[in-house]
């Protein structure tokens, strides 16, 4: 399987990322998809330097498919991360192919009307709908921060969601 | 493996602090700071904290400055100790990283301590402006 991590992270490539993820699951490039990080040229140029020696492509949602058809074709191993929950839901609409897996890992800049569920993860109504859409495609949610995290899964963060 | 931070002043709290940022439920990990109650105090809470450790296993002592009462009371302890337990200084971030997540399976002082030096100097790095190369997009796949 080529893509080895597939994560939803606002801080998109850091610490965790590099030390503990990549240990665990180690890869030869890391792909960001995001139309936000990709018009962002100062932000791409500190995330090339945050790779370190890791290959880096970024790419908007659009060109988001084609970058994962080439992951998957590929013999090499890929990390790809977007800072969205929607960004995932939107690639998949869009016929991209990111695995069956998604880590759902840093989720707390400031955005509006987000309900925090622990450990990182804050979600609005937005999340929620693209989190259901994800689900019903058969996407294995896992709300996981740092490897050593227990996984937490979308029926109970739901839950809490509708709860609080 | 047994893991104890020892500093001057509240760096070694700092680390733990930032540790739990990277490592979620670190276990087996302490520290002993170095306060303004001098060094007679520090001597007896470190060596009660390194009794427990030994007690339970190897232990490692990181320490933040080579020759500072912090390491030297350490070093004492290593030589009292010499086949359970080991001493670094020179602490940094990426060292404690790499330490605590080696010693959760490894139990080797040698393999630790050997891992600790290496991940610590390697972290050690300025930073480079980007070069301004054409796109690597060719060889990402």
């Amino acid at each position: 399987m080529s893509i080895v991590l597939a994560r939803v992270d606002d801080r998109v490539i850091h610490g965790q990322t590099t030390t503990r993820w990549m240990a665990v699951k180690p890869a030869d490039a890391i792909l960001v998809i995001s139309d936000k990080v990709a018009a962002d040229r100062l932000r791409c140029k500190v995330l090339k330097a945050a790779a370190g020696q890791l290959k880096l492509g970024i790419y908007t949602i659009a060109q988001g498919p084609d970058a994962l058809a080439k992951a998957n074709a590929s013999a090499k191993k890929f990390f790809v991360i977007s800072d969205s929950i929607k960004n995932f839901s939107d690639l998949k609409k869009l016929g991209g192919d990111f695995g069956p897996v998604l880590n759902v890992g840093n989720l707390n800049a400031t955005r509006e009307n987000t309900k925090n569920m622990g450990n990182t993860v804050m979600l609005n109504d937005e999340d929620c709908i693209a989190l259901n859409e994800l689900d019903a495609d058969g996407v294995d949610l896992q709300f996981q921060l740092l490897p050593d995290d227990n996984i937490r899964t979308w029926p109970v963060l739901k839950a809490k969601y509708q709860a609080v | 493996m047994n893991i104890v931070l020892v500093s001057h002043g509240m760096l070694c709290e700092g680390f733990m602090d930032a540790l739990r940022m990277m490592v979620s439920n670190p276990t087996s990990i302490s520290s002993v700071s170095l306060d303004d109650h001098g060094v007679d105090d520090f001597r007896t809470r470190l060596t009660s904290e390194i009794e427990h450790d030994l007690a339970k296993g190897n232990t490692i002592i990181m320490s933040d400055l080579y020759g500072g009462t912090p390491f030297n009371e350490s070093y004492a302890l290593y030589l009292q100790h010499p086949g359970s337990l080991r001493v670094i200084a020179g602490i940094n971030f990426p060292m404690l990283i790499e330490v605590v997540v080696t010693a959760t399976d490894n139990d080797s002082l040698d393999d630790v301590v050997r891992i600790a030096l290496k991940a610590g100097s390697q972290g050690v790095v300025a930073a480079e402006l980007p070069e301004e190369t054409a796109d690597d997009a060719d060889d990402l796949f």
